[in-house]
């Protein structure tokens, strides 16, 4: 058989190849790039969280007492693993949260330092003010707190622990609840 | 095989061989997982059964048209928008996600199939190891606009032979069967409030997914949408969603059976209110109307033979290579009756909790009426309930169960006659097991499959009919 005649084949496939694919674009992006690329459609462009939206697909990450508190690693866990079926937390019209592979995150624990740090001191933007609302960052605070202490409660006992370790965090809010222990 | 052909082959297997090599990763999933990152069980609660029920996301994420929020956003971080600003403000500054992102499809194999009909003949040869191929093209195409199209590939509708005394022996040729789609464009008013419109070639219920699940009495939709085995309709639709609960829509459809606005059309209203509003307990109270003068007659059936113009001649039947397609449930020998005018009502109660501890499970009831005055002057009203249950353990382990009955369907003769119907309540049972959420395995019965008799002809009737089939269904 003459090479030539791979030539057809070989243009097509480089073609096709050249064409973006979204888990190749991912690795050129740094933090903040991937929280808009893996963690936004579902927890807002600023972290604000998608309640207000139709459908609601996540909770506010930015003032969330899990997400300030808890260490990076478990953060990165939660990620790794999403949190599917029994495991989710929130009793709410939010789906399951799903699980983050290297493939589609490579550093987990990168992006949930970025989560910690930058998301929160993240302004809000004319985009986000619109989807928030008339919801300050302050409101948005004490709600996502006083939700998590009730979902914790409610959930713990059906959680099954992270294979990551099993760690427990003392969740401090802004409403000062009182010992809020989560199990991962 | 001549050289130019072996080159052929081999370049086709080198080109999707690499294809494979490189994207296989990309392609794990299905398409709309791939675009929102989210998994199967987000929105349905099992795939089985065609149409796969809804989570409250799901039926969301359908009724909004499949669009999710700050698709806007991730777009620009995918970097596939052909401006880079902060911003853009217009539509030609998008790319719609790329077609990795929005291909998947859907594959149903029947293993087994067994039972008798009506008549004793054994159901085995109607198995169909490729039952249904069904290949989608769908999501968000800007931060407003949204589409659905499926085609769909029939195996289970086989032409059988045309010679006479050898009609049940198939042929192996199966044809392109359907293709539906949907477009939607919305908006957003207000918090968790939504409007927007849509057409599509569908009946407009579809846009809400409140004709599901299947089992549930339904005289409406008349088979899929598109061409082939199904009869087309076409339809406009304005909608709106608002405070997270109050569901309104308003259509206008060009028929059961064609897609003429000119030789009379149909509306459609529903009007629905969803109570809880959480993934774990969602419950509908949906109210829907369906009237106009442009509807076959429930009690007849529709046929248009692709063999024979009419009447096929002595010792041809084209019961295999006709279109066979009734809304209704065809009463035997029931009068050949045109439609001037019908109204219809169907009130439902949905329940969904998903990932309730270990269990989740949808639950359904429906009461429906139809009446439908025709040109000679008769009539026929149709009054069904029904009820429904999906079941699962730890979303692996699931059973199927439904009931349905008529409660009422009785044909009124032009002279005033009235003549009730005799028929006894459908039900059916299906086991589900799902090694993976897109992977799962059914065994279905159906042990009473029946025919409807006017009451004055009740030596007609038959229910020795049963089935049973074990099926397999891959979503990818």
């Amino acid at each position: 058989m003459r090479f030539e005649a791979l030539l057809p084949s070989l243009a097509l496939s480089l073609f096709f190849l050249s064409m973006p694919i979204s888990d190749a674009t991912a690795s050129e992006v740094d933090a903040a790039g991937y929280y808009k690329l893996r963690c936004a459609t579902c927890h807002g462009v600023n972290g604000e969280g998608t309640r207000d939206k139709s459908p609601s697909l996540g909770p506010p990450l930015r003032g969330n007492p899990l997400v300030i508190n808890a260490p990076a690693e478990m953060l990165a866990s939660i990620i790794r693993h999403g949190r599917g079926g029994q495991q989710r937390a929130y009793d709410d019209a939010y789906p399951n949260m799903p699980a983050f592979d290297a493939g589609l995150i490579p550093d987990a624990v990168g992006l949930a330092t970025y989560l910690k740090t930058g998301l929160q001191q993240q302004e809000t933007t004319s985009h986000s003010s619109d989807s928030l609302g008339s919801q300050t960052p302050a409101r948005v605070d004490a709600a996502e707190t006083a939700e998590q202490g009730e979902v914790i409660h409610e959930a713990g006992p059906n959680r099954a622990p992270a294979d990551e370790g099993h760690l427990q965090t003392q969740l401090v809010g802004p409403l000062q609840q009182p010992s809020l222990h989560l199990t991962e | 095989m001549s050289t130019g052909m072996k080159t052929l082959l081999i370049c086709i297997a080198l080109f999707f061989g690499l294809q494979f090599g490189v994207t296989q990763d990309a392609q794990a999933v299905a398409a709309f997982a791939r675009q929102t990152g989210m998994n199967c069980n987000s929105c349905h609660i099992g795939t089985y059964n065609i149409v796969p029920n809804f989570t409250r996301t799901g039926r969301l994420f359908a009724m909004r048209g499949y669009q999710v929020p700050y698709i806007r956003e991730r777009l620009h971080a995918e970097g596939d928008t052909g401006n880079n600003n902060e911003q853009s403000k217009y539509g030609g500054d998008y790319l719609a996600l790329n077609w990795t992102d929005f291909f998947s499809a859907r594959l149903i194999s029947e293993v087994v199939r067994g039972g008798e009909d009506a008549s004793g003949r054994s159901l085995d040869e109607r198995s169909s190891p490729i039952n249904r191929m069904s290949l989608f093209f769908s999501g968000a195409i800007t931060d407003w606009l949204g589409v659905w199209t499926e085609i769909g590939y029939l195996g289970n509708n086989s032409l059988h032979s045309v010679t006479p005394n050898r009609q049940n022996e198939q042929t192996g040729v199966n044809f392109f069967a359907y293709d539906e789609y949907r477009i939607n464009a919305s908006w957003d008013f207000g918090k968790n409030s939504f409007y927007g419109f849509s057409m599509g070639n569908e009946h407009p219920n579809v846009g809400a997914q409140f004709q599901y699940p299947l089992p549930l009495p339904d005289l409406w939709s008349n088979g899929q949408g598109g061409v082939g085995k199904s009869m087309n309709m076409a339809n406009l639709s304005a909608f709106m969603f608002y405070d997270d609960r109050l569901y309104l829509q308003i259509a206008g459809v060009t028929g059961a059976d064609n897609t003429n606005w000119s030789d009379g059309s149909n509306y459609y209203l529903n009007v629905s209110y969803d109570w809880f509003r959480k993934t774990r307990n969602d419950l509908w109270l949906i109210g829907e109307y369906y009237a106009g003068n442009d509807f076959p007659s429930i009690m007849t059936r529709i046929k248009d033979s692709f063999l024979c113009t009419g009447v096929c001649p002595p010792g041809v039947t084209d019961e295999n290579l006709s279109i066979s397609n009734t809304p209704g449930d065809v009463i035997v020998n029931a009068p050949v009756e045109r439609v001037r005018h019908f109204d219809s009502l169907r009130l439902s109660l949905e329940h969904s909790a998903a990932d309730r501890g270990p269990h989740t499970w949808y639950a359904a009831t429906t009461f429906l009426t139809m009446t439908q005055d025709f040109e000679s002057g008769a009539k026929v009203e149709d009054t069904q309930v029904g009820a429904y249950l999906r079941y699962f353990y730890a979303r692996t382990y699931g059973v199927e169960v439904f009931v349905r009955d008529h409660l009422k369907y009785e044909y009124t003769t032009p002279a005033g006659l009235k003549r009730d119907t005799y028929t006894k309540p459908n039900y059916g049972i299906t086991f589900l097991w799902y090694p993976a959420m897109n992977f799962d395995f059914w065994l279905s019965f159906s042990p009473r499959v029946q025919n409807i008799v006017f009451d004055d002809q009740r030596g007609l009737y038959n229910d020795k009919a049963s089935s049973y089939v074990l099926g397999m269904e891959y979503n990818f």
